[in-house]
C-alpha cells in the first residue's frame, strides 16, 4: 500500500511539471529582447507591463515601455515613463538615450543633442 | 547574451540624433561601429548603420550592411529585404529594388513597409498606376500609416488630382503633426494651387519640425520672390545653400533675388556658381546673361546666351535677347 501511495506521488509529480515563478528581472529580459526583435514590441509591452507590476523600481522596464510608448506616437504617456526612470535612476544611461531619442520624435532637436550626451 | 552590455543602446540613439536630425554622418558613424561592436548581430543598429553610408555616398559598406541583414535574418524576413530594396531604390537600381521588394512581398504579400517603398519607387519611375496600387494595398491593410497616405496624396499631385492630393497629405498630417516633410509637401501643392501664403505657412511648419531641410528654405525663398520680397527671398536662399554647398537651384535663385535688389555683381557670381555646379542648365545662363547686360558685359551677355542655343535650340527668349543685343553691338 506504501509503495503504492509512493508511485501515485512520483507519477504527479512527473504529469505535473513545476513552473518557476518568473521574476521581474526575467520579464524585463523578455521584454527587452523582443523590444529589438522586429515587429514584437506588443509582446515586450506585456512583458514589460508585468515586469513593472512585480517590482515597480525597475528603471529599464520603464525606459523601455517608454521607448514603445514613443513608437505608438503616444508621447505623454513615454515622457511619463521616462521621466519616473530618470527619477528612479538619474544617470541611466539607456534611459537619458530613450529621452533624447523622443525629443528626437517631438521635434525638439536641441534637447535631442543635449540629452544624447 | 544581449543583456550583458547594454550600452549598445547609447550607441545606437546616439548615432540616430546625430545621423537623422543633425545630418553628422561621420560622428554618427562613430556611435553605430560601438554599438555593433557589442552587439553586432543588432538588425537596427546595421540599418541605420547603412543608412549612414548611404548618406555618405558610400555604397559599397552601405550594400554589406543591408546584406549582413538579410544574412543574419537567414533571408526569411521581410525586413531585410526592404530595407536593402529601398536602398537600391534610392540608388537609382531599380531592378535590384524590384526584386528585393518581390522577396519581401513574396514572404508577406501585406508588408506595409515594402508596399509603401515599392510605391515611391514606382512613383519616382513615373509608373504612378502602380504606386497608387501599391499605397492603396498598404492603406487597407494599415490606415493609420502617415507615410502612405502622404505618397498617395502626392501621387495624385503628381497626376495633376490636386484637391485628392490635399486631401491625403492633410489626413497624413493628423495623423502624425510632427513629421516635417508633409507640411513642406503641402507648400508645394498650395504652391502650384496658387495660394502663396498657405505655402509659406506651411513651409514656416516645416522649417520649425525639421530646421536642417535645405529644400524648405529653397521653397519658402521662391514663394517670397513670387510675392516680389526678395529681402526674405535672399534670407531663405542664404540658409539653403549654408546647410547644403552643393545646391545649384539654390544659387540660381540667390542669383535672382541678389538682382532683382541690384547686386548684379553679385548676382553674376551665384550663377557662375550654379553653372559650376550643374553647366548644363540653359536657364542659368540665361539668368547670368540678363545680369552681364545690367553690368554692361555685352560680349559676356551674348557668349552665355549662345551657351543657353546650344544647350536647347528652342530657347525663343534667348534667341530674341541675343538678337537684341547683337543690335546693340551694331551686328
Amino acid at each position: 500500500m506504501k509503495k503504492f501511495a509512493l508511485l501515485i506521488v512520483l507519477l504527479l509529480s512527473i504529469s505535473t511539471p513545476i513552473i518557476a515563478q518568473e521574476t521581474a528581472e526575467d520579464l524585463l529580459e523578455l521584454g527587452i529582447k523582443n523590444y529589438w526583435s522586429e515587429e514584437n514590441k506588443d509582446l515586450a509591452l506585456d512583458y514589460l507591463n508585468r515586469a513593472i507590476e512585480l517590482d515597480e523600481t525597475l528603471v529599464e522596464a520603464y525606459a523601455y515601455r517608454g521607448s514603445i510608448y514613443r513608437i505608438e506616437k503616444d508621447f505623454d504617456a513615454a515622457k511619463q515613463d521616462l521621466m519616473l526612470a530618470i527619477e528612479l535612476d538619474p544617470d541611466s544611461a539607456i534611459t537619458h538615450a530613450m529621452l533624447s531619442r523622443l525629443y528626437y520624435d517631438q521635434k525638439e532637436l536641441t534637447l535631442a543633442r543635449a540629452t544624447c550626451g | 547574451m544581449l543583456l550583458d552590455d547594454t550600452s549598445f543602446v547609447v550607441h545606437y540613439y546616439r548615432g540616430i540624433i546625430l545621423s537623422q536630425g543633425f545630418s553628422e554622418y561621420d560622428n554618427a558613424l562613430i556611435d553605430f561601429d560601438a554599438a555593433l561592436s557589442i552587439y553586432p548581430e543588432f538588425i537596427e543598429g546595421l540599418n541605420a548603420r547603412g543608412y549612414t553610408y548611404s548618406q555618405l555616398g558610400d555604397f559599397s559598406s552601405a550594400l554589406d550592411d543591408y546584406n549582413a541583414i538579410i544574412d543574419i535574418q537567414d533571408g526569411s524576413s521581410p525586413y531585410g529585404w526592404t530595407r536593402r530594396a529601398s536602398f537600391y531604390s534610392d540608388f537609382g537600381y531599380t531592378e535590384e529594388a524590384a526584386q528585393d521588394f518581390a522577396t519581401a512581398l513574396e514572404l508577406d504579400p501585406d508588408y506595409v513597409s515594402a508596399l509603401l517603398n515599392q510605391g515611391i519607387m514606382l512613383s519616382r519611375m513615373g509608373d504612378f498606376g502602380a504606386a497608387l496600387d501599391s499605397f492603396n494595398h498598404g492603406i487597407e491593410v494599415d490606415n493609420s500609416d502617415n507615410l502612405l497616405y502622404l505618397n498617395r496624396g502626392l501621387v495624385y499631385f503628381q497626376t495633376g488630382r490636386f484637391n485628392l492630393a490635399l486631401d491625403d497629405i492633410n489626413y497624413s498630417i493628423e495623423l502624425d503633426p510632427y513629421y516635417g516633410r508633409a507640411y513642406y509637401n503641402r507648400g508645394i501643392l498650395q504652391s502650384r494651387m496658387g495660394d502663396i501664403d498657405a505655402a509659406i505657412a506651411d513651409y514656416n511648419l516645416s522649417i520649425e519640425y525639421d530646421p536642417t531641410f535645405s529644400w524648405a528654405y529653397h521653397n519658402r525663398g521662391t514663394a517670397y520672390m513670387r510675392l516680389q520680397d526678395f529681402d526674405n527671398m535672399l534670407v531663405d536662399l542664404d540658409m539653403a545653400i549654408q546647410l547644403q554647398p552643393y545646391f545649384p537651384s539654390a544659387y540660381n535663385f540667390r542669383g535672382v533675388a541678389k538682382s532683382n535688389l541690384g547686386d548684379y555683381e553679385g548676382a553674376v557670381e551665384d550663377y557662375t556658381i550654379a553653372i559650376s555646379q550643374y553647366p548644363d542648365y540653359p536657364q542659368y545662363h540665361f539668368n547670368r546673361a540678363i545680369d552681364y547686360y545690367n553690368l554692361s558685359q555685352i560680349e559676356e551677355a551674348i557668349a552665355d546666351l549662345d551657351t543657353v542655343l546650344e544647350l536647347d535650340p528652342n530657347y525663343a527668349r534667348a534667341a530674341d535677347f541675343r538678337d537684341q543685343l547683337l543690335g546693340f553691338l551694331g551686328q
